[in-house]
């Protein structure tokens, strides 16, 4: 039998990375699709390297025609993992339209136009599952990613419905703060005292997100659609006064 | 993935039955020692009958009962890894077909028993953290007709699964909860064979066209259960076949 196909976008590192090795782990042939070639091919290698079964592929995620043309080259497709996205930090009074219309652009009209030409192609049983974020709930100094991701979730709710007649699950992973070279190479960051918001103690690790991923992605999530599920390490639940 | 709870000792409440037995069954099949709890010992019988020997044992009980647990302390051959609290009653009806008495006992079974074995669970698993699944449903978010007491019931169900996991966390106890939709099961069977307007609103109008398994319950179950979930809490996770977004009729495509 061969094994089912997924493709993991903004693959090359970090959460997609963890994505794409936990799903090729599980049996999947993976595409590695990020912009950056290299990173992208060395992910993929390493994949292999670890007896799994990876591919790179360079995307250029806001080109709708190298979407295309990508998904013409893997041919059938089983679950597409909607991972690629941008993030920065800029105080409400700085924002331009245009850094709207730039985080929009990537994290979810791209979003929203490779899971259209995708759907096209995937058969019964197929799985998108698409990477939102905590930040949906509200967050400070960045409203053009908070909204943006905001629209992934209800872009995964539409795509639910309209998907589910097809036999096409959609769900969305809201991920809380995870530990990637994105959050330290981030200078607002106080990773300790982010770590002590965590009711858990600790914060994510892209595998967090990539076994939560992996279950929408299997068999046994059949009966779930149009969910959106926080992995965020209970951080936002009201804060605990500890014992 | 091959035995998944492999040296996990679990608890499940309600195994006798539907959503219960198919947790039992999947657990055990996952490596798990599994305490089986039931008021009903016949269906104990039954579920453990499609488990193999070595993996449970079972405790014939009623979660009513306030001391189910130290008949359950007593049971358990070791630490404590993982509570389900899946016992409960279903059905009713609007609030005026329901009287106090109703009331009272949709919450001595869905609240009062599951917040007892709640507290229990946080107790033996003060020392190494571990996982509490609380059955909730999709009833708890949704207005969904005819079903007062028990949609207050399970709207307890998940506060109280989001308030536990605040105060748990810092030492390890993740709690989370499921959202089941319209599940089919032998207490669940009959109404959807004999009530239209069930199959209308949970089949034909529901996104995903079919009502849900025990197993795809069970599946969700063993996610929160296992360390998969392990930056996972205080959610409540919906297996309701999309059914919380809304009721959508049929169209071609």
């Amino acid at each position: 039998m061969a094994k089912p196909i997924a493709l993991v976008t903004g693959a090359a590192a970090g959460i997609g990375a963890a994505i794409a090795e936990r799903l090729a782990a599980d049996g999947y042939r993976v595409c590695i699709a990020d912009r950056a070639a290299g990173p992208a091919e060395a992910t993929a290698d390493a994949i292999r390297k670890a007896g799994g079964d990876a591919f790179a592929e360079a995307l250029d995620i806001t080109d709708e025609i190298a979407q295309a043309a990508l998904l013409q080259r893997l041919g059938e497709l089983d679950v597409l993992v909607n991972n690629a996205g941008i993030f920065d930090v800029k105080d409400f009074f700085e924002l331009t339209a245009d850094d709207f219309r730039r985080m929009y652009e990537i994290n979810t009209v791209a979003m929203f136009t490779l899971s259209r030409n995708a759907a096209t192609r995937m058969a019964k049983g197929a799985r998108i599952v698409n990477i939102a974020s905590r930040a949906m709930l509200g967050a400070r100094h960045y409203a053009h990613y908070v909204s943006s991701k905001a629209a992934v979730v209800g872009l995964t709710r539409a795509m639910a419905l309209e998907l589910a007649p097809r036999g096409i699950s959609v769900n969305a992973v809201a991920p809380g703060v995870i530990e990637t070279q994105m959050l330290k190479a981030r200078s607002d960051t106080n990773l300790d005292g982010l770590r002590a918001l965590q009711p858990l103690g600790r914060l994510g690790v892209p595998e967090d997100i990539a076994r939560t991923v992996a279950f929408l992605a299997a068999p046994e999530a059949d009966f779930i659609t149009g969910q959106i599920l926080l992995v965020d390490g209970g951080r936002s639940l009201g804060g605990a006064t500890g014992i | 993935m091959a035995a998944e709870l492999n040296g996990k000792i679990a608890i499940v409440t309600g195994a006798g039955s539907g959503i219960g037995q198919a947790i039992t069954r999947l657990f055990c099949a996952e490596g798990a020692w599994v305490l089986a709890v039931d008021r009903d010992a016949k269906g104990l019988a039954e579920t453990l009958g499609q488990c193999p020997p070595g993996q449970f044992s079972e405790l014939v009980g009623d979660v009513t009962d306030a001391a189910l647990p130290d008949a359950i302390r007593k049971a358990l051959p070791g630490p404590l890894d993982i509570l389900i609290n899946n016992a409960g009653v279903g059905a009713g009806g609007m609030i005026e077909a329901t009287s106090d008495d109703d009331l009272r006992r949709f919450f001595e079974i869905n609240v009062v028993g599951l917040f007892r074995l709640a507290r229990m669970g946080v107790e033996l698993m003060k020392k190494r953290g571990g996982s509490i699944v609380n059955l909730a449903s999709i009833f708890a978010e949704i207005g969904a007709t005819s079903s007062a007491a028990y949609s207050a019931s399970k709207g307890a169900v998940a506060s109280l699964t989001r308030q536990m996991a605040t105060d748990y966390g810092p030492i390890g106890i993740r709690v989370n909860s499921l959202g089941p939709g319209l599940i089919e099961t032998p207490l669940t069977r009959d109404r959807i064979r004999d009530q239209a307007w069930r199959r209308t609103i949970f089949i034909d109008q529901a996104p995903l066209r079919r009502v849900g398994q025990p197993e795809d319950v069970a599946n969700a179950a063993l996610f929160l259960a296992s360390d998969r979930s392990a930056f996972i809490t205080g959610e409540l996770l919906r297996v309701d076949g999309g059914w919380a977004m809304g009721r959508y009729p049929r169209e071609t495509i």
